[in-house]
């Protein structure tokens, strides 16, 4: 599947005039200095304990820093999880949650979420990542820890916001407002701010995810190339060590790319020595991972590849359970309503453990205009109207529907065996925010033609507007009035 | 340029104005309908004490339910202060047929200005209801809120009215009472409110500075000549 190189595109042809790609650099260094800002407040804002599993989070970081080696579910310590638990009640964790605090306080996790009391089996690298944080803070009061954690997923955020600019300046690279409107756009996005002001895992799936996009965007653009293949092979591992949720959307991402990118002889053998040395790293990465772990009780490989098949064992049942109808089709088509309701409010706002939604009207709305926006970008792919698309174009759209497809059937794929009252929360879907708010501006660009300046500033300050309407009419009373 | 002045001095008139003019505040207390409380009669007195946490109380929000069934009758509102028989600070009757089943009821008020952390008491009572003709209330099954209860002919019971409270009030005169909430119970730099004060004026002032460039971006990109090129070698 090789195609021609250098043939002039679409996007070279309908330029509007008088944008500047200086503006949006400025433009774009503000907006990320006010993500920092932002994240900062609102990781002062949120309410200890308030992010979803953040207890068990700092238990996962904390351990790791007093064991100083690979932990697992045998390394839980009932001391610190009461500690944690007396922290929250007095943060008033179940007040915010209106429930009823338990008297008297559970003992451990065990007592507290007997379904899902830890993380402590799950992958490390976001822990790990943190650990410098957590060393410098070690004689700090929890909560001072907890706070100063968080700061590590305001930092992850800020090179989100910049990884989508980079990926839609790539698809679109003669309308800087489009990439400058969707990374502003993502940046007030409120529930991904509140879940990156929040010490969560999901932060760095977030920016794998991101990064993914950004790449896989460059090798529709430019075709692969050995630097690409490489990035491709090192967000492959960051991804394995980071979420399991991140692993169809990996595998996707190569999926796609193998079908949607473009080829060149010319370029094969750098692309060969890319791929060969991303292999390279793996090795090494698995090596220094077994040695590591050799001091240890278990040898970190052994607990990865176990774990991994743990999962794989898990996601095949899951599957299987999916594939008959019999056993299963009432209970989905009972729960898959729920589940997507829950799932759209949870992505787009509903604070702390899922326990603050929006008012029910204002999800109306937003329901009517992602419906508006996804249906409008598939129809530009047919029926472009007064905005060409190039065939790279094209083929970012399908990307992102491929995308965004494996990371919601992924999020729901792991939850067809919990209880009918657990639901995938939007979080999941937030690895692949770039497909997602990719297909909102082409839906926008369809009706408005190419994005000029005016436009991505009004995307902009719309999403600044919803944001702030959020904060102040809805997190801040749910957690302080 | 003078037109961006013009446009930022707007804003800031905006945003002053925002900020000192009175808003309906809206805050959940109790969302769960688990239960009615039994069908409100001159034998069942209903009582739901809650704290405001914020100046300006003026409405409180439940949800009725008429059983399916238009009932005549009446169904009498009184808000007391601080004790279920302390100062009455609304009073009002609802008549039972205009009462739609299952539906919020708002009861509005005069805003109390020193309402901020006070406890007040909803008394309902139906002198005329009777089995069969009677409104009730819903309500959760456990007290889901810690900060109020319940009481059913003056005993405590379990669960809480749905509730929600409504304030009428300046955003500004909400700060004081939000900073000192955030900085409630943290230690060291996290404890004090000043903090909190200056993150929220930067962040307004960044907000600011962020829609001013914007704005003045998109004036360039109108005025700017056709032939500036663009870079579109992006990787």
């Amino acid at each position: 599947m090789v195609r021609p190189l250098g043939s002039p595109t679409a996007s070279a042809i309908h330029r509007p005039s008088g944008s500047t790609s200086e503006s949006p650099r400025l433009l774009l260094g503000l907006l990320l200095g006010l993500v920092a800002l932002r994240g900062l407040l609102w990781s002062l804002l949120v309410p200890p304990w308030q992010g979803p599993d953040e207890p068990k989070h700092l238990e996962y970081v904390l351990l790791l820093r007093l064991k100083g080696r690979p932990i697992g579910l045998e390394d839980a310590s009932p001391p610190l999880q009461r500690s944690i638990i007396a922290s929250m009640e007095a943060f008033e964790f179940w007040w915010h949650l209106r429930r009823p605090a338990p008297v008297p306080l559970p003992a451990d996790f065990g007592q507290l979420w007997p379904s899902a009391p830890t993380l402590l089996m799950r992958q490390p690298l976001y822990y790990i990542l943190s650990l410098p944080v957590a060393w410098l803070t070690s004689d700090q009061p929890l909560v001072s820890q907890l706070f100063l954690l968080r700061l590590v997923s305001v930092a992850l955020n800020v090179l989100v916001i910049y990884c989508l600019f980079r990926a839609l300046r790539a698809l679109f690279p003669a309308e800087p407002a489009l990439a400058l409107a969707g990374a502003g756009l993502v940046a007030f996005l409120p529930q991904p701010t509140f879940i990156a002001s929040t010490y969560n895992s999901d932060n760095l799936a977030t920016l794998v995810g991101s990064a993914l996009f950004w790449t896989a965007a460059v090798v529709l653009r430019h075709g692969w190339r050995g630097s690409t293949v490489g990035a491709l092979g090192l967000l492959t591992l960051t991804g394995l060590l980071t979420k399991r949720s991140l692993y169809p959307l990996l595998l996707a991402s190569w999926l796609l790319l193998l079908v949607l990118g473009r080829w060149s002889r010319a370029r094969l053998a750098a692309v060969l020595a890319g791929g060969g040395a991303a292999l390279v790293l793996g090795a090494a990465t698995a090596v220094a991972l077994h040695r590591l772990g050799a001091g240890g009780r278990q040898p970190l490989t052994d607990w990865f590849l176990r774990s991994y098949l743990l999962d794989l064992d898990a996601a095949s049942q899951q599957l299987s359970q999916l594939l008959r109808p019999t056993v299963f089709g009432p209970v989905l088509r009972e729960q898959a309503d729920y589940w997507l309701v829950q799932q759209f409010k949870s992505f787009w706002a509903s604070w702390g453990w899922v326990a603050h939604p929006l008012p029910d009207p204002w999800y109306g709305a937003l329901a009517g205009l992602t419906a508006a926006g996804l249906a409008s970008a598939i129809l530009a792919l047919g029926w472009p109207g007064r905005s060409p698309l190039d065939p790279v174009q094209r083929r970012g759209i399908l990307m992102a529907l491929g995308l965004l497809g494996a990371n919601l059937g992924a999020a729901w794929l792991f939850y067809t065996t919990y209880s009918a009252a657990a639901f995938p929360q939007g979080r999941y879907l937030f690895p692949a925010l770039g497909p997602f708010v990719l297909l909102l501006l082409v839906g926008i660009r369809r009706w408005s033609g190419p994005f000029r300046p005016a436009l991505g500033a009004g995307v902009i300050v719309a999403g600044l507007l919803f944001d702030t309407a959020c904060l102040v009419g809805s997190l801040l009373p749910s957690f302080y009035f | 340029m003078a037109r961006l002045t013009g446009l930022a001095g707007l804003l800031f008139l905006a945003l002053v104005l925002a900020a000192t003019w009175p808003v309906e505040v809206w805050t959940t207390l109790q969302s769960r309908p688990e239960q009615p409380v039994g069908e409100i009669t001159p034998d069942n007195r209903v009582a739901q004490s809650f704290q405001a946490r914020l100046s300006g109380l003026s409405a409180v929000e439940l949800h009725l339910a008429t059983y399916r069934r238009v009932n005549d009758v009446t169904l009498l509102w009184r808000l007391h202060r601080d004790r279920p028989d302390g100062p009455l600070v609304a009073a009002g009757q609802i008549a039972g047929r205009t009462v739609q089943d299952n539906a919020p009821y708002r009861l509005t008020f005069p805003p109390q200005p020193d309402s901020t952390d006070r406890v007040y008491y909803l008394v309902l009572e139906s002198p005329d209801g009777r089995p069969g003709q009677a409104l009730t209330a819903w309500a959760s099954r456990h007290d889901y809120f810690p900060r109020g209860r319940l009481y059913l002919n003056g005993v405590p019971a379990a669960g809480d009215l749905m509730l929600a409270l409504g304030y009428r009030t300046p955003p500004l005169a909400i700060l004081p009472t939000l900073l000192d909430r955030l900085a409630a119970g943290r230690p060291g730099l996290w404890g004090q409110p000043a903090l909190y004060a200056a993150l929220l004026a930067g962040y307004a002032l960044a907000l600011g500075l962020l829609v001013a460039a914007l704005l003045a971006w998109s004036q360039d990109g109108r005025s700017a000549p056709p032939s500036r090129a663009e870079k579109t070698d992006v990787d």
